[in-house]
């Protein structure tokens, strides 16, 4: 029975992606990436006369692989190359126009799952009073801040430049500069986990306004609870825009000392975000639990500011807690 | 299909296996280390390999059984390492990123921590002067436990996956401790644990508030990037780099389940640069402490000095990318972006001038030898 090649392919997981033979049994053979060349890492399995070859990286959309059986080349086999949709940029917070000269962090939200290693090449901050790149503005971190699902990149101003009095804000002086507006930009060519790369550029401008050097606190947020009964959105306010993931991972919702399963929903100024619930709302007394380390966008917790003199008393509460009350209709 | 490939490789079990058979320390299995990403890695006692997974959190020791002694007599200089570790992967190197490299202080053999653009980790390992050889971690002798309790205590999105980003920056051995440090975005702070080895769930983690001194006041709010550890005059130190690069000193001694510890500023190594990995190498002639930055050569600084240099830097240093405390020297290498000791020398993944990424062992010159 002559050996036949069949790729496989996974739509949903591209590291999933094997090689599927029939006619032969797995023992002898080997895949290489070029004839000389050692043969290619994964496992081989074989049952009723199919045998597959699971690389441990996905294989090359385009490329001739070389089959050997015992040691002897039987076939050349060249993968197809399949068209994927690109990533695109679809939310940079903070969400505003307006930021403090002492904003902390940005995250860029993507469509799909990215590559890593390529946000120091991609990512540029313009100075629009001078259209020159502010170069060492943005921390660079060999191991990036990614989420889970690699679709949400954190980035950090050089908090050295920040913090008044270090040598770097010494010498090279806060990343934003007050009355000034930069240009944040997203450069197409960052390739997405399934190796198709951006193409549009994406950014977004922003004023600086003065350093915020207050404490948020919990006693100025608002909460508007939703209707018993519905699924509505409960409603947070800030009197200020806040840090999307740092306020996001902060929060817990307990209903009668129930965990209350909910999902977020940042409004636009990050001012305010929705929190929906999995059921309808209860009857009875909530709370909303807010860890110290929430913070607005200039990285001050609820318990500290982000350049805190130590000579300066702390909160030193590891919660925050805003009660309120869904009532019955009628109430 | 994935399901169908899954129990194909399950009914069928893997057919390579990357380590030769030796009975497994008490509290190691056999089978799928399920690592999720290989972040930093970094060598303890009898071959074991520590892997730091900032997917999920966890910390896993992999039983190597690569216990020859080598002699480290032959250099490693190979061109174009990241073409050849692609090739055994099946792709290029432009989908493949070196993400840590450990030397087998006992064996010479050289780990590397890789992955794909598509966030597939692989382990693989090289003998110098032979070809490198992948490393099956669905069939490996392994141990494993949380990093932390912290983030799995995190908040977690609809599919129970923590809301926190992690990503661990450094991993060292030393004396039954795996110290781990990392960064999360919840909070720009010195995340710096020291975890038990053999693993213990029962004994608790110490986790610490390093302090080093910025001109007067304390500065507690700054990740360590790169540490290693040393002995001065008996004593076992940490030596770490923060991103604000100044280089600091604390003792191994302070390390104690919610203690916060002090360092001692030994010297602010410049601003505009971030130091990218650090080692100390024993020699003959010396104990030496070479670090690669992001912006500046190698350095190599000599650990009698940092011995003697018995004060802590409080002062501001003014002038511009100027630097203070213990001297250091430059030496010609740049872009150097992973080294680790071998022998009485160190290897480096170098970034050439012509964009070649290659694998050197440092002039042996440099530490008199």
């Amino acid at each position: 029975m002559p050996l036949q090649a069949q790729v496989t392919y996974d739509s949903l997981n591209s590291s999933s992606k094997a090689l599927q033979f029939k006619g032969t049994n797995s023992g002898d053979l080997s895949l290489h990436f070029s004839p000389e060349s050692v043969p290619v890492a994964g496992y081989w399995h074989g049952n009723a006369g199919i045998t597959l070859f699971v690389p441990t990286f996905p294989l090359k959309e385009g490329h001739v692989y070389y089959l050997k059986k015992d040691d002897k080349l039987v076939r050349r086999i060249s993968l197809p190359v399949v068209r994927h949709s690109p990533p695109r940029v679809v939310r940079i917070y903070p969400d505003v126009d307006t930021i403090p000269a002492n904003l902390l962090k940005i995250y860029v939200l993507f469509d799909q799952p990215m590559a890593t290693g390529h946000a120091g090449d991609q990512i540029r901050l313009i100075d629009l009073n001078t259209g020159k790149e502010e170069p060492e503005a943005i921390l660079q971190l060999e191991q990036e801040l990614w989420s889970y699902s690699n679709d949400t990149l954190t980035l950090w101003f050089d908090p050295g430049r920040i913090k008044r009095d270090l040598i770097p804000n010494e010498e090279l002086g806060n990343p934003l500069t007050e009355g000034k507006e930069y240009l944040l930009e997203v450069y197409p060519g960052w390739p997405g986990q399934n190796g198709t790369p951006t193409i549009a550029t994406t950014s977004r401008k922003f004023y600086v306004t003065e350093a915020d050097r207050t404490r948020p606190s919990t006693d100025d947020w608002q909460v508007t609870p939703p209707v018993v009964g519905t699924t509505g959105a409960l409603f947070l306010r800030f009197p200020e825009a806040m840090d999307m993931g740092a306020v996001t991972s902060s929060l817990r919702l307990t209903c009668e000392d129930t965990e209350v399963p909910y999902r977020l929903e940042w409004l636009q100024g990050d001012k305010g975000l929705l929190m929906h619930p999995e059921r309808p709302w209860q009857e009875g007394g909530c709370k909303l639990h807010i860890d110290a380390k929430a913070e607005d966008l200039a990285g001050n917790n609820l318990n500290r500011l982000f350049d805190q003199d130590v000579e300066e008393a702390t909160g030193k509460q590891e919660e925050y807690v805003i009660e309120f009350e869904i009532a019955a209709e009628g109430e | 299909m994935k399901h169908l490939l899954l129990t194909l490789l399950f009914l069928t079990g893997a057919v390579f296996t990357g380590f030769s058979h030796v009975d497994p320390p008490e509290g190691f299995v056999k089978g799928d280390t399920e690592i999720e990403s290989i972040n930093a890695m970094t060598f303890g006692p009898d071959g074991i390999l520590f892997i730091g997974d900032s997917k999920t959190a966890s910390l896993i020791a992999l039983q190597t059984a690569d216990n020859t002694a080598g002699s480290f007599e032959e250099d490693v200089n190979i061109k174009n390492i990241d073409h050849m570790l692609a090739e055994l992967m099946g792709t290029t190197a432009d989908k493949i990123t070196i993400q840590d490299m450990a030397v087998n202080p006992a064996s010479g053999t050289i780990y590397f921590g890789i992955h794909h653009e598509d966030g597939s980790p692989a382990l693989v390992k090289m003998k110098p002067g032979q070809d490198p050889e992948w490393v099956n971690l669905q069939d490996a002798v392994h141990a494993k436990r949380s990093i932390n309790s912290v983030v799995a205590a995190d908040a977690e999105d609809r599919r129970g996956r923590p809301l926190r980003h992690w990503a661990i920056s450094d991993m060292n051995y030393h004396d039954g401790q795996v110290l781990v440090t990392g960064l999360s975005n919840k909070e720009f702070a010195s995340t710096f644990r020291s975890l038990p080895y053999p693993f213990n769930e029962e004994e608790s983690d110490a986790s610490l508030e390093i302090y080093h001194a910025a001109h007067g006041q304390y500065e507690t709010h700054s990740p360590v990037k790169t540490f290693t550890t040393a002995t001065i005059d008996g004593t076992p130190y940490v030596v770490a780099s923060y991103t604000c690069t100044p280089l600091v000193l604390f003792p191994m001694s302070d390390i104690k389940p919610g203690e916060h510890v002090k360092g001692r500023t030994v010297a602010e190594l410049g601003a505009g640069n971030t130091p990218l990995d650090m080692v100390v190498v024993d020699s003959e002639s010396g104990s030496y402490l070479m670090m690669a930055n992001s912006n500046r050569p190698v350095m190599k600084i000599n650990m009698a000095d940092v011995k003697g240099y018995s004060g802590s830097l409080t002062e501001p240093v003014n002038e511009p990318a100027a630097t203070a405390g213990v001297n250091y020297l430059n030496l010609p290498m740049t872009n150097v972006l992973q080294l680790d000791k071998y022998g009485e020398t160190v290897v480096t993944v170098k970034r050439q001038s012509n964009g070649d990424l290659d694998l050197l062992t440092l002039n042996r010159f440099w530490f008199g030898g």
